[in-house]
């Protein structure tokens, strides 16, 4: 799996947070919260490409399990992988957390359209999709 | 809402009374992945009820059962309306995408799939299942109700038979509301 590869994942995921954005009713509630959470998006999707950029070139060989500055002091095992590899894993995470947040905004608009109660039920039933919303587009901070 | 707004909301309601009443699972377009088959099993359990009541002898029963064919083209609207809201949001169906899975899942310090939880959009499938299962459940009873009939041609329960089907076919309606809010733009409230 190329870093070319996970970018297209990563933009399939923020064109689906733009199609639960298209099915809500403009100006509700919901539409507008997830219009605010759009730029957040956006950020992490330029993160996601800064970071698939760099890896190509990034170092691949291992570290010593010891640190440089300090010989007597271990390497944590995370700190002891390749810079390489620490890039991937963190194209990995932000493709991840794309991943939430788009599936938050579906959720939210599959919650909308599928609520079968009465009027007010409906609203909680948006407004706890809502907040699992807002907790996915925290993780993208 | 002016006027051109009006005209383009009654052609639109125009053109999908056209494609519901006729049972067409090539309208709307819903690609080729499971929504447009799911919707397709819906538009085949009306055209089983549409048979059945061609099957029946001219009279009453037979216009007592066809009068329920409104509500029926109602519930497939439902179904488009859910068939087409999952197509736009999953096209290729509620399960993960296998990109993604792999990309997840060759991440090199460990494997990250876990952290991912259901699709979300799995509640519009079990909704198109739940109304194909609705529609294909009044098709039986309608057949069952011309086997009888055929069986006992003299019958003077046909009043009872009829109400259980009414009883059925409100019981699907009832499963398989969609609340008005979620219409889609530019259609009447």
């Amino acid at each position: 799996m190329t870093p070319r590869h996970l970018l297209e994942v990563a933009e399939e995921a923020h064109a689906r947070y733009w199609r639960a954005l298209h099915t809500l009713v403009p100006m509700s509630p919901a539409h507008r919260r997830l219009l605010a959470g759009a730029p957040r998006l956006l950020a992490a999707l330029e993160r996601a490409e800064r970071l698939a950029a760099l890896v190509p070139t990034a170092p691949a060989h291992v570290t010593a399990g010891r640190s440089r500055r300090d010989p007597s002091r271990r390497l944590t095992g995370r700190q002891r992988r390749s810079v390489r590899d620490r890039h991937l894993h963190n194209l990995g995470l932000a493709l991840l957390r794309l991943e939430r947040a788009a599936d938050a905004a579906v959720a939210v608009a599959v919650a909308a359209a599928l609520a079968t109660t009465a009027r007010g039920d409906v609203d909680s039933v948006v407004d706890d999709e809502l907040a699992a919303l807002s907790a996915a587009l925290d993780e993208l901070r | 809402m002016g006027w051109l707004q009006r005209r383009r909301a009654r052609a639109r309601r125009r053109r999908i009374a056209e494609g519901t009443s006729a049972g067409d699972a090539w309208t709307p377009a819903l690609g080729s992945g499971p929504w447009r088959v799911w919707y397709a099993e819906c538009c085949d359990a009306l055209l089983a009820f549409d048979r059945v009541v061609a099957a029946l002898p001219p009279g009453p029963v037979r216009d007592g059962v066809h009068g329920h064919r409104p509500s029926l083209v109602a519930l497939l609207d439902t179904a488009r309306r859910t068939a087409e809201l999952g197509a736009f949001l999953d096209p290729d169906g509620p399960g993960r995408s296998p990109a993604l899975v792999a990309a997840l899942a060759a991440d090199p310090l460990g494997d990250l799939t876990g952290s991912l939880g259901p699709s979300p959009t799995l509640p519009l499938r079990d909704r198109v299942l739940l109304v194909r299962a609705e529609l294909a459940g009044i098709a039986d009873a309608a057949a069952r109700i011309g086997l009888r009939l055929h069986e006992h041609p003299h019958a003077t329960d046909v009043g009872t038979w009829l109400s259980g089907l009414g009883a059925g076919v409100d019981q699907a309606h009832r499963a398989a509301w969609l609340p008005v809010t979620y219409r889609a733009a530019g259609e009447d409230q």
